[in-house]
């Protein structure tokens, strides 16, 4: 009963890190741009939740949400789009320096202390199935995380902007001499990956509920290894791979014996590499496949 | 030769393109008449795929102009000369291999000029390339060489463009799956589309086309008309200069470009 508590857990943890990994695969397909500053996102969501604490939670998610939005379009037209035509390193290092400045600007603002963002705090109470102990919070991750990434999959099965994401995803020049407009698309992407971080952030600050400057690179950091052990080059498989982080995340946080809790962040990586010795092109990506979606 | 009422429906007035230092088109000149199919043939390296990107705005120019009905298309980026009428069929076919049949049409629709019509733009394609039609829902990578040619053409049409690029459509294609694409390019011309036809196989692009144009190494070479396809002399000579027409048997129009 004790596996399956963890097992639980794990997936709670797994479907967070999913739809940060989706926001920084989306991103990457359509752009070919490892987006480092995505975390910066959801700490700016986490400080708009401290700063409108005392409002009606709906309207703070709300605002959070708009605030991350405005943040990831900035991130977009003022940083990235210059460069559109720039090598993967020179807007690599961009972005690294999009959050390092974000980052300051926030322990210029906030310091390096903690603030509380203090929302859905209840949701970290928990019912009981026989022995199993079931936070709603779990409920909440894995209910929002399915209904999010079923609605992003929809959009980019169904929809005529998911469709020309996904043909700049696969080629955007051939997209872009078909009359797909580059800049539209760019925008959506960085639209949804905001809503998605969004997402994560209010599923996260429940649980942990201090913001700080680094708040959001400790949780993208590790979306980022997820995107990467699962594949780049699909949503999918980003998408999976950030669950499967988060997954293994708790698992090890949970197998591992209470004193050697500090050995977490080492029996992770080491996972990692493994992972990345046998399947270097992605844990769920089919073999020899380089040039997809 | 452009009537001083109605300019030619594309006019490229010395236009050049560099790839860092290198020259890929030098001043080049030529105009398409409405209804007019115009060939561009020549050598390997001849700047033949670099002109077409240049129109399409999908490279960069270093100097001259291009216009369409008049208007230049030189402050555009590629969506909006495809949004202007102009449809590229591009080299090596590079349809979405991963997105379905009919998806890749639904691409080609983004370009259309006209909101209404766009079914019948479809049916008319389908009954163009009855192929097309059979395999709508199969990711289109797995179609043949042939069948994906026709599916790229399909593509461009289904935009209605008023101008049809294609940029070697026989390359690769066995030769009875060349015959049904150049028949389906002579349907496409008998609807009264205005085609620049890019080919290495120069002796059926020049018969096939009402003009040609010969280019070698970024420039205008000569010029032919259809009749000159059998004129196996007259060919040699457009290719590799005059003092050369004696020399030898016809060199394969896919041969390397002469020293």
């Amino acid at each position: 009963m004790k596996y399956v508590q963890y097992l639980i857990d794990a997936v709670a943890l797994g479907s967070l890190y999913a739809l940060v990994a989706l926001g920084i695969g989306l991103i990457f397909g359509v752009m070919r741009i490892v987006n480092l500053a995505h975390g910066e996102l959801l700490m700016a969501g986490g400080y708009t939740l401290y700063e409108t604490d005392g409002w009606p939670a709906i309207v703070r998610v709300l605002t959070a949400l708009a605030v991350v939005i405005v943040v990831a379009l900035l991130m977009e037209r003022l940083a990235l789009r210059p460069l559109r035509h720039a090598s993967p390193t020179t807007t690599l290092v961009m972005t690294f320096a999009v959050s390092f400045l974000l980052r300051s600007i926030a322990q210029k603002r906030w310091s390096a202390q903690g603030k509380s963002m203090n929302l859905f705090t209840d949701l970290n109470r928990a019912f009981t199935i026989g022995e199993l102990r079931i936070k709603y919070l779990t409920i909440a991750a894995v209910v929002v995380g399915a209904v999010l990434l079923g609605a992003v999959t929809v959009f980019l099965d169904r929809t005529d902007l998911g469709l020309q994401m996904r043909a700049a995803a696969s080629d955007v020049r051939i997209a872009q001499a078909l009359g797909v407009r580059t800049n539209h698309v760019v925008v959506g992407a960085f639209v949804i990956a905001g809503i998605l971080a969004t997402a994560a952030l209010v599923l996260f600050a429940p649980q942990r509920p201090v913001v700080t400057p680094d708040f959001g690179l400790q949780i993208a950091i590790l979306a980022l290894v997820g995107v990467v052990v699962g594949g780049m080059d699909k949503p999918s498989s980003a998408t999976l791979g950030g669950f499967f982080i988060g997954f293994a995340n708790s698992m090890v946080f949970s197998l591992l014996p209470k004193g050697q809790r500090v050995f977490l962040d080492s029996a992770l990586y080491g996972l990692v590499i493994v992972v990345l010795l046998v399947r270097p092109s992605g844990l769920f990506q089919r073999e020899n496949v380089t040039s997809r979606l | 030769m452009t009537s001083p009422t109605t300019p030619p429906l594309l006019e490229i007035d010395s236009l050049s393109v560099r790839y860092g230092s290198v020259p890929a088109v030098r001043k080049l000149s030529m105009s398409v008449g409405a209804g007019e199919v115009v060939a561009i043939v020549g050598p390997n390296g001849a700047g033949k795929t670099t002109a077409l990107s240049a129109v399409m705005r999908m490279v960069g120019w270093s100097g001259g102009d291009v216009r369409l009905g008049g208007e230049s298309l030189g402050r555009l980026s590629p969506d909006q000369v495809a949004r202007r009428g102009i449809a590229l069929v591009p080299e090596g076919r590079q349809i979405f291999a991963n997105l379905t049949v009919l998806e890749n049409l639904r691409l080609g629709m983004i370009a259309r000029r006209s909101k209404t019509g766009a079914a019948q733009a479809l049916d008319a394609v389908y009954e163009q390339f009855p192929i097309v039609k059979t395999f709508l829902d199969r990711p289109a990578g797995l179609l043949s060489g042939g069948q994906q040619q026709q599916l790229a053409i399909a593509r461009a049409l289904v935009a209605e463009p008023d101008l049809l690029l294609l940029d070697e459509p026989s390359l690769g294609l066995a030769p009875a799956v060349i015959d049904t694409v150049f028949s389906a390019l002579a349907a496409i011309r008998a609807s009264g589309r205005t085609i620049v036809l890019v080919e290495q196989r120069a002796q059926r692009a020049i018969a096939f086309a009402d003009r040609s144009y010969v280019l070698a190494e970024g420039v205008v070479r000569d010029r032919l008309v259809a009749a000159d396809a059998s004129d196996a002399p007259r060919l040699r000579a457009a290719y590799f200069g005059a003092d050369t027409a004696a020399a030898g048997p016809v060199v394969r129009a896919e041969g390397p470009a002469p020293r």
